[in-house]
């Protein structure tokens, strides 16, 4: 059985910013289309119920993720009845929220401070980076509104419990020294940076070639930004890969090679794969069985043959990555990046040659204090 | 996969000298890892990257 270590739940289909990038309703899929606006009651009892059942059958817990479109969407009243409910049924598994920060009021953070859920807002940057593409439906940047979410969530009594970091994607033609200067003075405790999604079929923003290393180079800056403060942020995907050239293990999904099982639960309660899928084609991340918590039981669907070969899916498979002196730390980057409608996942990520100098930049960095044991 | 990447742990890494505020920090995370225990850090920062 595949053990899930991650649930997504889209408790909200729509989303009040239209940021140009976005891989649910800009890159193609239309699957929100035909979702609810917003979780109803008798799918979040099925929900409860069900993740009460899957941490049973495997006998560990999961992080359960609020995610959207927008999950604050759905509401102060719903959203305290899903908290406490799934705080009823599945005590240990821990509660997060990602949002994009504008309609984080004051009361949204109590409730969250209530039941110990930890929120991360997106934000890619200072305001000329952020809303270039964090705009809403009426093509207005997001980022005072975002940057107001910020402070009421540094003011807040329970601000180190509830501030779980900034999650960013990069424009590769932005200042890496100002992205970075900007996030430290946010006072947040960690940023995530995400490449922009694409594939080999279509490039993301600002490669140029499956060659390229707009990104890589981009990432090698801030690395030596992050390397040499004396007291920086956290930064996630740095982090994994020095763990894992120091022998240890990654926790974010697309580095390194541990397995990771992520499920995802759609508005109406349609069982789904990796999201990020929906940037390859429309219904990219559909199984073909259609599965629903209305009608099918999520313990039995993580066994089934369909459920396996996707979670299968995660691991690289082109000859390319196979041979790599670098797998065990590139991982293959996520899936949705080696997509191409020739040989679908059969292909390494279109990032390969930024990864590549990411890790030897690093690996630079480590190599004049590594020493063999005495 | 893991296990390669184990084998080639530096075993003798001096965090007091590296320099790097980060560096000192992540060796001392991956000598005292333990992957059954998951921290806030981790909890919060789920698998999915989205």
């Amino acid at each position: 059985m595949t053990v899930i270590d991650t649930v997504l739940l889209k408790v909200a289909s729509r989303c009040n910013l239209d940021c140009t990038y976005c891989y649910v309703f800009n890159m193609g899929d239309r699957g929100w289309e035909r979702q609810p606006k917003r979780l109803g009651t008798a799918v979040a009892d099925a929900i409860v119920e069900q993740l009460a059942d899957l941490r049973g059958r495997q006998g560990r817990g999961f992080s359960i993720v609020l995610h959207g479109g927008e999950p604050l969407l759905l509401g102060r009243e719903r959203l305290e009845a899903l908290f406490a409910a799934l705080t009823a049924a599945v005590p240990d598994c821990g509660l997060h929220l990602q949002t994009n920060g504008t309609l984080l009021s004051h009361a949204i953070l109590d409730l969250c401070a209530d039941y110990g859920v930890g929120i991360s807002i997106s934000l890619d940057g200072p305001e000329t980076v952020n809303d270039r593409f964090r705009v809403d439906h009426q093509s207005v940047g997001s980022f005072a509104r975002v940057m107001a979410a910020v402070e009421g969530l540094r003011a807040h009594r329970a601000a180190e419990r509830l501030f779980a970091g900034l999650l960013a994607v990069v424009d590769p033609r932005s200042d890496p020294d100002e992205v970075y200067a900007f996030f430290k003075r946010t006072g947040t405790p960690s940023v995530d940076f995400l490449y922009r999604d694409g594939n080999h079929d279509v490039l993301p923003f600002g490669k140029t070639s499956f060659a390229s290393t707009e990104y890589g180079q981009w990432m090698c800056r801030l690395a030596d930004l992050y390397l040499s403060d004396p007291s920086p942020p956290r930064i996630r995907v740095i982090d994994d890969i020095i763990k894992l050239l120091l022998g240890g293990a990654a926790r974010k999904e697309g580095v390194g090679v541990s397995d990771y099982g992520i499920v995802v639960i759609e508005t109406d309660g349609t069982i789904a794969k990796n999201d990020t899928l929906k940037s390859t084609t429309d219904a990219g991340d559909a199984f073909a069985n259609r599965w629903s918590l209305m009608r099918d039981r999520l313990v039995d669907v993580v066994q089934t043959v369909e459920f396996t070969d996707y979670h299968a899916s995660q691991r690289p498979i082109s000859a390319t990555c196979r041979v790599c002196d670098k797998l065990a730390v590139c991982g293959g980057g996520m899936p949705t990046h080696r997509f191409s409608a020739a040989r679908g996942l059969d292909n390494p990520t279109v990032f390969c040659a930024d990864q590549k100098m990411l890790i030897e930049r690093l690996r630079a960095w480590l190599a004049p204090h590594a020493e063999l044991a005495a | 996969m893991q296990t390669d990447a184990k084998a080639a742990r530096p075993t003798n890494l001096r965090s007091q000298s590296l320099g790097s505020a980060v560096l000192a920090r992540l060796i001392n995370e991956v000598r005292n890892e333990n992957l059954g225990i998951a921290r806030s850090y981790d909890r919060t920062h789920n698998r999915h990257n989205r």
